[in-house]
């Protein structure tokens, strides 16, 4: 925030008018024997036959389009990544609403514009995807020649990519707050403990021990493999609708009570994210929230946090107040983050990122839409009733806060 | 840096990369290359000066020296 900005405060007016009836997720591959654009084409359509609904009476679409890779690959549409008009188009529809979100925190995003869209009136029935592709070779790999514009300023030193954008925040946090590594191997098992539970989940049945997690070799010190996701092919798509169009369809509503996304960062270097930026921004995403949906960080029963990077998980932890400041790592080595255990804060209960494979933040906006409906299946909690998908970094990202009842 | 995304760096790992905020000017940053090299001893707040590394024939980029005298 600059000096003298204005702070808008105040609870959203359409809150809980807005809700999602109806999903589909597709399984989470390493490279899928269909196209993005066919998959995305399934999975989109079953997502509509579960709200009960026709793919004829979808007349609204929304996605964040993003491939979100560092490297040098063709981003092609319905092959590399899916828009929003790509699949209206490609299946039959002319629709009155197509939007796609451009920012950070993609799947937040997307979840605002289709909210409005449903409340304003501009469509009924917005499908929401989010498709993400994994191409052939190295995922970040970049044969460059010459660096242009603000990254002349970081690529000669050999600073690119978000590995090396997430290591010197976390090498920060570490030093700062004299945290270990061995902290961050209970939130890595975590998610993937969760993820072996999914069938869907690229790690469906493959758990991994903290002991595994400690062994693996360094990339970007004090990043490994496994503080990062997998880049995966999979799509996920979501069908939002009224509150009280949802209400006659067969599937019990998850309203959606309100969202932030983005707020106004510091002028940086190319994925330069110095850990304050992370958190003092922050911590005004978390503020918007609350003030957004009306709710405070002691209502949620389903905080479910982003972690493409496990240093994330502290970040949102310590961004939203689900502890202090410089203590997540002390939390989560205590148990705090198990899900089996009573009392503690599930925050990967749906495998999250690091448990499912590069989904951006779907596993989060599934886990709560799956326990907040009452379809989590085997994996149902006893108490869900307000649940938060968070995306990206807290600074650069957002969240949405769902609920079971509207308030 | 133990891996680089980037052709031409393979024989450089690994490397060092330290984020310098100028004391010059607080809250103004630069990332650029620790040239003592990954056997350095290192912290957050350790004082380095600036001195450049020649990558090229007449291309030189700004790196980093821990200063010692401190």
């Amino acid at each position: 925030m600059g000096a003298g900005a204005k702070q808008l405060t105040g609870r959203f007016a359409a809150s809980n008018r807005v809700a999602i009836a109806g999903y589909a997720q597709s399984p989470i591959t390493r490279h899928s024997d269909l196209t993005l654009g066919a998959l995305t084409m399934e999975t989109a359509r079953r997502a509509i036959h579960d709200a009960g609904l026709a793919v004829s009476q979808v007349d609204g679409f929304v996605t964040a389009a993003l491939f979100p890779t560092a490297g040098a690959h063709a981003a092609e549409d319905g092959v590399s990544l899916v828009s929003a008009n790509w699949l209206a188009q490609h299946l039959g529809i002319n629709p009155r609403y197509a939007a796609g979100f451009q920012g950070f925190g993609q799947v937040p995003g997307a979840v605002s514009m289709a909210f409005n869209a449903v409340a304003s009136g501009a469509a009924d029935y917005v499908l929401v995807h989010r498709a993400l592709h994994n191409p052939p070779g190295r995922y970040h790999a970049n044969p460059m020649q010459e660096a242009r514009g603000s990254q002349q300023w970081t690529v000669p030193q050999g600073y690119f990519g978000p590995l090396a954008m997430i290591a010197l925040a976390y090498n920060e946090y570490l030093q700062r707050y004299g945290a270990k590594r061995e902290a961050m191997a209970a939130v890595v098992s975590e998610a993937r403990k969760n993820g072996a539970r999914i069938p869907w989940s690229y790690w469906h049945g493959q758990p991994l021990s903290p002991e595994e997690y400690l062994a693996a070799p360094m990339i970007n010190d004090p990043i490994c493999r496994f503080d990062c996701d997998i880049p995966v092919d999979g799509v996920a798509a979501f069908v939002f609708t009224s509150a009280e169009r949802a209400a006659d369809l067969p599937h019990r509503p998850v309203y959606v009570s309100g969202y932030a996304t983005g707020a106004p960062v510091r002028h940086r270097l190319p994925l330069h994210w110095p850990l304050d930026d992370i958190m003092d921004i922050g911590v005004e995403t978390a503020r918007r929230l609350w003030e957004h949906s009306g709710i405070g960080p002691t209502d949620v029963d389903l905080p479910q946090l982003y972690d493409g990077f496990s240093p994330f998980v502290y970040f949102w932890m310590e961004c939203l107040g689900l502890c202090p400041r410089g203590e997540a790592h002390q939390l989560v080595q205590e148990g705090g983050i198990d899900s089996d255990r009573p009392g503690a804060l599930p925050v990967l209960s749906g495998g999250g990122a690091l448990g499912n494979g590069r989904m951006h933040g779907v596993p989060q906006m599934l886990e709560c839409y799956l326990q907040l409906s009452g379809r989590a299946g085997d994996r149902q909690r006893p108490k869900a009733s307000i649940g938060l998908a968070c995306h990206s970094s807290p600074h650069f990202g957002g969240a949405v806060v769902y609920s079971s009842e509207p308030f | 840096m133990r891996q680089s995304f980037l052709p031409g760096f393979d024989r450089d790992v690994p490397f060092v990369l330290v984020d310098v905020e100028l004391s010059t000017q607080p809250d103004l940053r630069l990332i650029g290359r620790l040239v003592d090299g990954p056997n350095a001893t290192l912290r957050v707040g350790a004082p380095v000066r600036l001195t450049f590394e020649d990558i090229d024939d007449g291309v030189a980029i700004p790196a980093w020296a821990l200063e010692q005298s401190n």
